[in-house]
């Protein structure tokens, strides 16, 4: 059982950005992607996500042996795929709670209706977790809301949604440490041997409070080194530079 | 309880005071002199003007049997009319609440109104058919709140025939009076071409706390043409409006008065054109004394080839310093056919003034979609939810659950059925 990319190529507007990208994520791990900005960590993402602005030219992903590219955005979030995005869209007139509830009412079979009152009891609970203000639930779903509360949000609804495989994508940027730490809380609360989660992050600060079981390293659209966790404070250690003399070499 | 309830049988022209049978008359010469819209009317741009041409048509009064519509607003008290002719009543009014025909609430309690009715509408392009109102109107209801009514009051309009239906609305808010009224305008019949040409008057006394929403679901076959004025005295809010879901087209003009300080008048509307539907709308904020406050805010969700025209006008008096008077018409296209034409105007002549107008047109935001397909919603569920929040955004401001419950209904009703 897992996340299983293999030789995946994909292009934007017609330039090949991921380049033959490998990675296995089995349930119940924890593996982190670092790497320089522009080497293709979102576009990873939003290919496995589903989003008509890549177009995935080779290679396969799939999902507990169920291939991904078979199916729609929606269907792949019922299916039980997650991501976190970098940066959220804004949908006015839409509360929180009404988007969280349709989310969910979609998981359900034809002509059966959520139990509001569970449903309350459940976000009230995860948003305790991620201590956000009740008031939030009435909001519209993140218009206006700060960085640090989008990034929050998109947590929310993944604890909310209770998929199998996470994909958070630079959760951590633009978050002050306490935000980091609320966000650390609730994905170390939904780590278990039943789920798994890619966790894309540009700084090995996030990684302190989220263990990975694994690290590797993406530039130019592959993954070009594996380790664990040290090698995440390797990279912070040294930058990025040695991905240029490796290359070279 | 204390109720002054309809009789058995509506009371017909016979039954107004002289006062009003001479007002009716007035208004009968004035209808003889007047002219009908022309393509040239400023009024009437981009709209379909000839469909306010009702020379020889004859008015509707009373007609067959029809079912009850299920009431709207639960516990509230309802008044139900066919045709213009009241068919049947349910609950009871609260003691300093009188509502009935309006020949008998003006005969019986309207000594105060002979001296001030209120004028005659079609300022902002239909004095032809304001006055051909008047004078044709045979029946009417009206609404006089003198204390803080809990009891929402609801009112049925069920059209049938091929006619022309005439309805007339007056709601007195006197001193202290609070209020909620929901005005529903519905077709007895799936097929039936017919015309309503609605009128209403509001008046807001001073510190008064009225809610007024108007839900037109006439067939798809219908016309419907609606004058809307209110007024306002000191320290009063009124929250005003409109949904439109039905009709093939629908004309409103609504002209807001606010002549009292430290009052508001909030002025709002949903539309949901598709094809075969124009949704005409005509405006006008008038502030006639310093510390005034209007709000208007408009949203028009437009489907397949709908059609949309906004035309509206702050007008701030000379005197009326300090006003706070705002505008807002927004189009949401959920399609490329769809046409919108927006006017929005203002004209101060005051100082110390906050203003502000616009309009907006926007498509459906594919990025917006995206987002909710990517949480498991299915892409024309993803549509609708975020048509019905752009929607539902301009419902809460009536900040009453049963009226929010309800248009939200008809709202959701609509959207299932264009899409
Ligand atoms: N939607 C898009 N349209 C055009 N170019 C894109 C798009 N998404 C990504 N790219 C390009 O692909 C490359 C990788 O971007 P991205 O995946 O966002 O990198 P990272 O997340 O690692 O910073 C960049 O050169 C970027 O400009
Ligand atoms: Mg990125």
């Amino acid at each position: 059982m897992s996340l299983l990319i293999e030789n995946l190529h994909a292009n934007v507007d017609g330039t090949e950005i991921l380049k033959g990208l490998s990675l296995e994520i089995p349930k119940g791990e924890v593996h982190a992607i670092m790497g320089p900005n522009g080497s293709g960590k979102s576009t990873l993402s939003k290919v496995l996500a589903g989003h008509d602005d890549y177009e995935v030219t080779a290679g396969s992903a799939t999902m507990d042996g169920e291939d991904l590219f078979e199916l729609e955005v929606d269907e792949r979030s019922r299916a039980g795929l997650f991501l976190a995005f970098q940066y959220p869209a804004e949908v006015p007139g839409v509360s929180n709670a009404n988007f969280l509830r349709a989310a969910r009412q979609a998981r359900l079979p034809k002509g059966e209706e959520i139990d509001a009152v569970k449903f309350y009891h459940e976000m009230y609970e995860k948003m305790d977790i991620l201590e956000m203000d009740r008031k939030f639930t009435a909001r519209a779903v993140n218009e206006g809301f700060s960085g640090g509360e989008k990034k929050r949000n998109e947590i929310l609804q993944m604890m909310m949604l209770d998929p199998k495989y996470c994909l958070l994508d630079e959760t951590d940027s633009g978050l002050d440490i306490d935000a980091l730490k609320v966000v650390a809380k609730g994905v170390n609360e939904m780590r278990s041997a039943d789920r798994g989660f890619l966790v894309i992050t540009h700084y090995q600060r996030l990684l302190d409070y989220i263990e990975p079981d694994h690290v590797h390293v993406m530039s130019a659209g592959q993954i070009v080194k594996s380790g664990d966790k040290s090698l995440a404070l390797e990279l912070e250690a040294n930058g990025y530079d040695f991905l240029k003399e490796e290359v070279a070499a | 309880m204390s109720a002054v309830l309809a009789e058995e049988k509506p009371s017909v022209t016979t039954n107004f005071p002289d006062w009003y049978q001479k007002l009716r008359a007035k208004a009968e010469s004035t209808y003889a002199q007047l002219n009908w819209p022309t393509r040239k009317d400023e009024n009437w741009r981009f709209g379909s003007y000839k469909n306010a041409n009702l020379e020889d048509v004859n008015i509707a009064h009373g007609g067959a049997n029809a079912p009850l519509p299920e009431p709207a607003l639960e516990g509230a008290v309802r008044f139900v009319f066919h045709n213009n002719e009241l068919i049947a009543t349910e609950g009871s009014l609260p003691e300093g609440v009188v509502a009935g025909p309006l020949a008998d609430v003006l005969r019986d309690h309207g000594d105060s109104l002979s001296q001030n009715f209120p004028s005659l509408q079609g300022k902002l392009g239909s004095p032809k058919l304001a006055a051909l109102h008047r004078a044709k109107c045979e029946g009417g209801f009206a609404i006089q709140l003198k204390t803080a009514c809990d009891t929402p009051i609801e009112i049925v309009h069920l059209i049938s025939g091929n006619d022309v239906t005439l309805p007339y609305t007056l709601i007195i808010g006197a001193d202290q009076a609070k209020g909620t009224i929901l005005e529903r305008f519905m077709s007895a019949n799936e097929d039936d071409q017919t015309t309503v040409v609605s009128v209403s008057d509001l008046i807001a006394q001073d510190n008064t706390q009225l809610r007024y929403l108007v839900s037109q679901e006439l067939n798809a076959k219908s016309q419907f043409i609606r004058l809307a004025d209110s007024k306002l005295g000191k320290h009063s809010n009124t929250k005003s409006g409109s949904v439109h879901i039905g009709s093939a087209w629908a004309r409103e003009e609504t002209y807001s008065t606010v002549n009292g300080e430290e009052s508001t008048s909030e002025i709002l509307s949903v539309t949901i054109p598709t094809t075969g539907q124009e949704y005409d709308q005509r405006t006008f904020q008038h502030h006639g004394a310093p510390h005034t406050n209007s709000d208007l805010l408009f949203k028009n969700t437009l489907f397949g080839k709908g059609k949309t025209v906004f035309s509206g006008l702050i007008f701030v008096d000379e005197k009326a310093h300090y006003t706070d008077a705002y505008q807002t018409c927004r189009n949401l296209f959920m399609s490329d056919e769809a046409e919108a034409n927006s006017m929005p105007g203002l004209e101060i002549n005051a100082d110390q003034v906050k203003c502000s107008h616009g309009s907006t047109s926007a498509r459906v935001s594919d990025e917006e979609i995206y987002y909710l397909c990517s949480r498991g919603i299915a892409p024309t569920n993803a549509r609708r939810i975020i048509a019905q929040g752009f929607s539902a955004d301009v419902i809460e401001k009536f900040e009453d659950k049963a009226l929010e419950t309800f248009a939200l209904n008809r709202i959701e009703a609509k959207f299932s059925a264009v899409e």
